[in-house]
């Protein structure tokens, strides 16, 4: 048997195209997460998605992230429709393509630091112990996430996304648990991150401050888009006020 | 309200965990199936016994007599001493459509003490045994004989002669007797007095007539006029004393003082009490066997579902504890709440209880009387399934342990401050994990697996205590096989290496065999078994007395001259060694012999010596031990077909005949088995469940990450086998003495227990435990392959 394989179109690489995706809930479909939304992302933007809650901002990044299929409407990466993948191909597609970060770590409680981000580690890509020293981290390797900080374990939690290089950086909330002060330390990491610009990060908050440092804002409401704005002269981090 | 609204919590909480709850469930009902079954067979067959005992009169003393005088009866009557009197013969006998001659027991007496269980309830006639009857497929309403020869001894003519009577009784229905309720090697027969006298008298007058006719010429001559009615007897010669007596030990040694004194012309041979009648003995052993049972296995499946419980309901609580929380917050008492968690230990128990007794006290029962009317000779009338009252505290007993675990299943978390309970990480404290290790080369699965082993001290030493237990019952339940086989093989093919076996009653049966052409032989070896009383210092024991070859090159058993070789098994329930005198007597001589060597044998136990002992030819059973060049079925077919076979079997033959004996053993090596399995199965799926409900979260976010099912499940999968290799590694040590006193609780009296386990049992254990392994872990596959990412990791808890 052949065995699948991803296989994207190098002339592709970088664009995300989301074509009248709908997700719907409920017996009836009767509720509307998503309502035939469409969108373009591409690589070296940091994306902010705002939006009232329940406006659906989650059910996209899941969708995105291949954590969820879609009930209507198509998903191309890299000239990929994901939307069409095997359950096989689908977790390929998460572990080599997509880093996730959440509102609320998700680590595994019973692995080391060193070691929850070495469960995310792809041949080719980077060393856990780099990953943990860009996120500042370097001498926690053999501590248990229940010993860090709420920061600190977001840290690791990035380090774990982006320890396979993703071309897809997804970040659901991650400064919704935290202080400003380490807020905004997170998303230094998240932009720094981003520094060789060959990464689609999204970011999904409630907080319109984070928005004003963003490449591009793109604002959803009831399952749409509303308004998708790109800023030429982003803020500096430290001009905001989280 | 707070009760209504706890109620509510209780169903959702069912429904959440129903698959936990159910394995609760089961292994209740496993457990308490096997209590209450084995309480009410236990109880059953006690109940049964006695009551036959009571209904047959069953005597407490018996005293063997050598003619029972007026002098004996007047000393019973004045002291005012309970008794009756038989006739006991021990003989070969032979029945109509019975091809072979076999040992009976002929018991001729009024009835009144020890008296047969005739069904229907008939007092006169010939009766022989139920389980010989079903055995030998007697026809029982057709006519049918019962035939032996009974030598008397006359004066004829003032000469002593022996006339040998071919006595001749119509069988005339079935019987149980308790007293020989072991039938397997015997056949035990009561005959009615004056049924017996009647044919006595006939046979005897034959005899006469014929010596008449023999020597009519010098009684001509003689002029003697000889009257054959003179020598007919008035009443059956009893040779036996019947005593029913509450005070044996008094009576006994009232009966040993008027025997040793000079009131009497008669002598005592001996007198015993009840544990000197084998079969009586192996009843009571039985009972008392049957309430051991209570102990053995039920105990492993109540401490696994204890260790069942407790996981669970811990988890349940563990998993609730923000819930917990919450209602401590509001201010609800510790106790209400406290009440609500351990009620589900003790309705999961109830439940699981109520099922089980019911199930237990029908199915249990029913399959050990199998095995007891296989082995023993019992009559159905007396075997009502009697359920003890005692029994509910089986149930209350199992309700309130379920109870009282998951009071100490909760306790650990009642006793934390409400915001112990609201905080995320009370289960996962790093210090549990100890310190990790910087060793790179585990892969993370078996790490993560390591830990979790860890910290959930009471889920793994279930897990392995659970797998224990499933090993070593497996190991049993294979290790029975491996005895019964190594047994058998012991005698069959080891102590004994003989080509065929066979059993003749025709004199020149030998002459035949030796010329004829379809047997090939090479040599053989003759012998002739008696069934002997053996008596030691101590004990008193039926057995067979083996007379061999000098120096036999078919046997193991190399003896010469006065030596006496003696079954280790016998030897050790006689009480005797090397150097000690046993005194064996059948039919009037008894003879002593001094052991010289002790042999480990399985069922060719017995005495084995090489000269002739003595005995009345006509009580033994003669055989021939052949070597051949070469053997087939034909052979066999063959030496059947000669006038005066009994019977004769090549070696496999034999295995096959003392295999199927055994088989009643069947029943408990397979109940052992699958039990053994459930057992497993129900333990690894709790596992799975707790595993799997407890990380769900866990595996959530390792399919985000993009894992493969079977990396995860992988995960899942080492933790199990680390527990099910430490619970198989431990239950391998349990097994063997597990097997030993299963066994010494079962025996039997056919086969003599050569304990062992083979190696190919242990490797089929550990396959069978990974395979269940396999099978449930294929469950948790779909289990992961169901769990959804998002909902999963969307709350905290
Ligand atoms: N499993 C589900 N079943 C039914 N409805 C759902 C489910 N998941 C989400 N929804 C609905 O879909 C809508 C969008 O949900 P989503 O989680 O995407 O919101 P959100 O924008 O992330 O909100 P928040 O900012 O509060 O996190 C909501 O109205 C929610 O009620
Ligand atoms: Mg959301």
């Amino acid at each position: 048997m052949k065995k699948e394989q991803l296989i994207f179109d190098e002339r592709y690489v970088g664009t995300l195209t989301a074509t009248g995706i709908s997700k719907f809930y409920g017996e009836n479909n009767e509720v509307k997460a998503l309502d035939g939304l469409s969108l373009q992302l591409f690589t070296g933007q940091f994306v902010v998605i705002l939006g009232a809650s329940g406006s659906g901002k989650s059910t996209l990044l899941n969708l995105i992230g291949g954590m969820d299929t879609v009930s209507e409407g198509s998903i191309n990466i890299a000239g990929v429709d994901i939307t069409k993948l095997s359950e096989k191909m689908y977790a390929q597609y998460r572990r080599e393509v997509v880093g996730f970060i959440f509102q609320f770590y998700n680590l595994m409680p019973n692995l080391t630091v060193l070691e929850n981000v070495e469960l995310s580690e792809l041949p080719g890509g980077m060393k856990a112990e780099d990953a943990l020293k860009a996120v500042g981290l370097e001498n926690k390797h053999n501590s248990f996430p229940s010993e860090l900080s709420g920061g600190e374990q977001q840290r690791v939690s990035i380090a774990r996304a982006i320890v396979k290089n993703p071309t897809v950086l997804l970040c659901d909330e991650p400064t919704g648990a935290l202080d400003s002060k380490t807020g905004k330390k997170i998303i230094k990491l998240l932009m720094d991150v981003n520094k060789n610009k060959d990464k689609i990060v999204v970011v999904v908050t409630h907080n319109a401050a984070i928005a004003e440092i963003a490449d591009r804002v793109i604002k959803i409401s009831d399952g749409k888009v509303i308004s998708d704005v790109l800023q030429t002269r982003p803020k500096k981090l430290e001009e905001i006020d989280l | 309200m707070i009760n209504k609204i706890f109620s509510k919590l209780t169903v959702r909480n069912i429904k959440s965990n129903i698959k936990q709850f159910l394995s609760v469930i089961v292994i209740v009902l496993l457990s308490t199936m096997l209590l209450s079954g084995f309480i009410t067979n236990s109880f059953t067959l006690k109940k049964s016994i006695n009551n036959y005992f009571d209904k047959t009169n069953l005597a407490d003393i018996w005293a063997y007599v050598d003619g029972v005088t007026d002098d004996d009866r007047s000393f019973f009557e004045n002291n005012e001493i309970e008794y009756g009197e038989r006739l006991y013969l021990e003989t070969s006998a032979n029945i109509t459509s019975v091809k072979n001659t076999n040992n009976a027991k002929v018991f001729v007496s009024d009835g009144k003490i020890s008296n047969p269980y005739v069904t229907p309830n008939r007092k006169k006639g010939c009766f022989i045994d139920q389980n010989v009857v079903k055995n030998y497929k007697i026809p029982i309403n057709s006519t049918e004989y019962f035939k032996f020869n009974y030598i008397v001894e006359q004066e004829f003519m003032g000469v002593p002669i022996e006339l040998n009577l071919n006595l001749s009784f119509e069988i005339n229905g079935k019987m149980c007797f308790d007293e020989c309720a072991d039938t397997y090697s015997t056949w035990p027969v009561f005959i009615d007095e004056e049924t017996f006298l009647t044919e006595f008298n006939y046979r005897l007058s034959l005899a006469i007539e014929e010596q008449k006719q023999k020597y009519a010429s010098i009684l001509e001559t003689m002029g003697i006029e000889i009257n054959t009615g003179d020598y007919l007897l008035e009443s059956v010669p009893h040779n036996q004393i019947l005593v029913k007596t509450d005070d044996i030990e008094k009576v006994t040694e009232k009966i040993e003082n008027y025997y040793a004194s000079d009131q009497t012309s008669s002598n005592l041979i001996y007198v015993h009490d009840r544990n000197y009648v084998e079969s009586v003995v192996l009843l009571n052993s039985e009972i008392d066997q049957s309430e051991k049972m209570i102990y053995v296995f039920p105990v492993i499946f109540l401490v696994v579902s204890v260790l069942v419980i407790l996981t669970t309901i811990n988890h349940l609580v563990l998993q609730e504890k923000t819930k917990i929380g919450t209602l401590k917050s509001i201010g609800i008492p510790d106790r209400k709440i406290l009440r609500h968690y351990s009620m589900y230990g003790a309705w999961l128990c109830s439940i699981g209880s109520i099922i089980g007794i019911l199930l237990g006290v029908l199915i249990i029962p029913n399959i050990m009387f199998v095995k007891y009317n296989l082995v023993y000779s019992l009559p159905a009338d007396y075997i009502h399934l009697s359920i003890p009252w005692y029994i509910i505290f089986v149930f209350i007993g199992v309700a309130l342990l379920g109870y009282i675990v998951s009071l100490f299943a909760c306790y650990n978390i009642l006793h934390k401050k409400p915001i112990e309970c609201l905080r995320q990480d009370i289960n996962i404290n790093a210090k549990n994990f100890g310190k990790a290790k910087k060793s790179k080369k585990l892969p993370l699965g078996i790490k993560m697996a390591f830990r979790n082993i860890r910290i959930k001290p009471i889920r793994t030493i279930m897990a392995t205590i659970g797998i224990m237990g499933c090993v070593a019952l497996l190991l049993c339940g294979f290790g029975i096989q491996d005895t019964i086989i190594n047994s058998i093989y012991t005698d069959l093919g080891g102590n004994f290496k003989y080509d065929i076996t066979t059993t003749y009653t025709s004199e020149d049966f030998e002459q035949e065999i030796i010329e004829n052409e379809n047997v090939d032989l090479a040599f053989y070896e003759k012998y002739s078994k008696f069934y002997v009383e053996a008596r030691s210092d101590k004990k008193l024991k039926n057995l067979n007395l083996y007379e061999i070859a000098e120096n036999s090159r078919l046997t193991e058993i190399k003896i010469g001259g006065e030596e006496v070789c003696i079954s280790k098994s016998v030897a050790n329930e006689l009480g005797v060694k090397v150097g000690d005198k046993v005194t064996v007597s059948l039919g009037g001589t008894n003879v002593e012999l001094i052991i010289t060597t002790i042999k480990q044998t399985s069922f060719m136990n017995g005495i084995y010596v090489c000269r002739d002992l003595g005995f009345n030819n006509l009580l033994g059973t003669y055989g021939m031990w052949l070597k051949c060049n070469s053997v087939s079925d034909d052979t066999v077919d063959y030496i059947n077909s000669v006038n005066g076979t009994n019977d004769a079997y090549t070696l496999q033959g034999m295995t096959d005949l003392v295999m199927s004996k055994v088989s009643s053993i069947d029943i408990m090596t397979n109940t052992l088995k699958t039990f053994a399995i459930l057992l497993a199965i129900v333990v690894l799926m709790n596992l799975i469940f707790l595993i799997m409900k407890e990380r769900v979260k866990e595996i959530a976010t390792l399919k985000v990450l993009g894992q493969g099912i079977w990396n995860i499940g992988a995960s899942v999968f080492y933790e199990i086998l680390i527990m099910t290799l430490l619970g198989t590694f431990v239950g391998m040590f349990l097994g063997f003495p597990l097997l030993i006193w299963v066994l010494s609780i079962n025996k039997v009296e056919i086969l003599n227990f050569i304990y062992h386990i083979n190696p190919l049992s242990f490797v089929l254990s550990v396959i069978i435990i990974l395979a269940t392994i396999g099978f449930v872990s294929l469950f948790s596959l779909l289990k992961i392959k169901k769990i959804n990412m998002i909902e999963s990791l969307k709350s905290v808890e």
